[in-house]
């Protein structure tokens, strides 16, 4: 998707076209080493394919995904779906030597090592626990959970046909 | 003059309900709705397996308890501490450098315990005291953000992602029922969010109930004690607990005078 600026303009100069290649390099650079993988080596998340939704629609719209199970949640009592934060929470939370979580919102764990990187601040854990604490009804299988978002799905598939054929080589997402 | 209003509007709509639907309880109300009861329980019976609920919660139930003061110990708080333990209140920490009668008074506290004693006789009831559900509850109409809300299913509750932490109410509420969290809270549970800057109460467990466990931690810790004094239930099912208790024992709202018909009843008061 970022690259899309660059291959499309056939007609540049030659210095423009440079220009594009070394953009081009550097983008290649940060994506292995910037965006790559989040994902906390010690996390469940670390163990499985996916997340509860394909990566790609993940990382754009997990913001919108956590924002509606929120109002279904305090407002119609439903909890048990798939997109629930505390689900996020329990997937992703990393793990130190001695087996105690570590917060999800610490230095470079999941959540903050994304955030700092694109700057964006995270008030979600103000008030939400960051690692799982007492018993919850959707911590077990996240996954398992099912979809409220409309139209999530086909957003989903959407997202992860147009990762396979323009992001070819960014084989460990997630 | 706007509550008769709203009474009576109310009124109407509950009565066409009740020829559409199924009975209708308000509050203590006996049930008006002999005719539709199978209907109502078979209703209840298919939402109240025990499965966390995938539809959302809806006006089929109101939740409630039943509180029998005269079984209320003097001296016990098990009630409280449920609720603390249930709720994460006992995570909260004194902020450094404030004053221990302060804190007292301003920690977050959903029962509170209240002792009452008649002046001339001399006699004591203890009863705990927490959010009384009001059917028109005053915190909801001074919100100005819309936080304050009732669910379809009757239990109030405030929605922190839109709570200001303006307070009022805090000021509303005839039951001193509302805390605020004044200060950043390091330790919360998963089931129980909590942050500075918002206002808080009970919500009758509201996290059980989604779950598809009908208790409340307060009621379960009361009855593991022995005292029975708080039941937990549908107001709407008249095969409920609570309706049940209902039915054997005359109970009253506190400050009925105000009519927000409160879905909390006491007894032996
Ligand atoms: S008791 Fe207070 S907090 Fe509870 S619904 Fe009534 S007014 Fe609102
Ligand atoms: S403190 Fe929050 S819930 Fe209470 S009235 Fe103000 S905005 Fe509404």
């Amino acid at each position: 998707m970022r690259d899309y600026r660059f291959t499309t303009v056939p007609g540049a100069s030659a210095a423009v076209a440079l220009t594009a290649l070394l953009w081009l390099g550097l983008a290649g650079t940060v994506q292995a080493t910037g965006i790559g993988d989040f994902v906390v080596g010690s996390s469940k998340a670390a163990g499985l394919e996916n997340c509860v939704e394909p990566t790609e629609y993940m990382r754009r719209n997990h913001m919108e995904v956590i924002r509606h199970q929120r109002d279904t949640t305090v407002y119609g009592g439903i909890r048990s779906t798939k997109h629930s934060l505390s689900g996020c929470v329990e997937c992703h939370v990393g793990y130190d030597d001695k087996h105690q979580p570590v917060a999800i919102d610490d230095d470079d764990q999941f959540c903050s090592a994304c955030h700092d990187y694109a700057a964006v601040t995270l008030n979600c854990f103000d008030c939400h626990a960051t690692v799982p604490q007492g018993e919850a009804w959707n911590q077990v299988h996240p996954t398992m959970g099912h979809s409220l978002v409309p139209g999530v799905e086909t957003q989903a598939a959407a997202a992860t046909a147009s990762a396979g054929s323009a992001a070819a080589p960014e084989s460990k997402t997630r | 003059m706007s509550r008769e209003e709203e009474q009576r509007v109310d009124t109407q709509r509950r009565r066409f309900l009740g020829v559409a639907t199924a009975g209708t309880v308000a509050g203590t109300a006996v049930g008006s709705g002999a005719l539709t009861l199978g209907g109502l329980a078979a209703a209840v019976a298919t939402d109240a397996a025990s499965a966390p609920r995938t539809e959302p919660v809806s006006k089929i139930h109101r939740w409630g308890m039943f509180v029998d003061a005269s079984k209320c110990a003097d001296g016990c708080t098990a009630c409280v501490d449920a609720c603390d333990q249930e709720n994460g209140l006992n995570l909260q920490s004194e902020p450094h450098g404030s004053n221990e009668a302060k804190w007292q008074n301003q920690r977050s506290v959903w029962i509170r315990k209240v002792k009452l004693q008649d002046r001339a006789s001399g006699h004591v009831t203890n009863l705990p005291l927490m959010c009384q559900h009001c059917e028109h509850p005053p915190c909801v109409d001074v919100c100005p953000t819309g936080a304050s809300f009732k669910r379809a299913d009757g239990i109030v509750m405030v929605d922190r992602h839109t709570c200001i932490g303006c307070r009022y109410c805090m000021m509303a509420c005839p039951y001193k029922a509302r805390s605020f969290i004044h200060e950043q809270v390091d330790q919360k549970l998963t089931r129980a969010p909590r942050g500075k800057g918002c206002v808080e109460s009970c919500n009758l467990c509201a996290h059980r109930l989604d779950e598809g466990d009908i208790s409340t931690a307060c009621a379960q810790a009361c009855a593991d004690e022995n005292h029975h004094a708080i039941v937990f239930g549908d107001l709407k099912d008249p095969t409920s607990p609570v309706r049940q208790a209902m039915a054997k024992q005359a109970s009253r709202q506190i400050r009925e005078d105000l009519q927000l018909n409160t879905g909390v009843r006491y007894a032996g008061l």
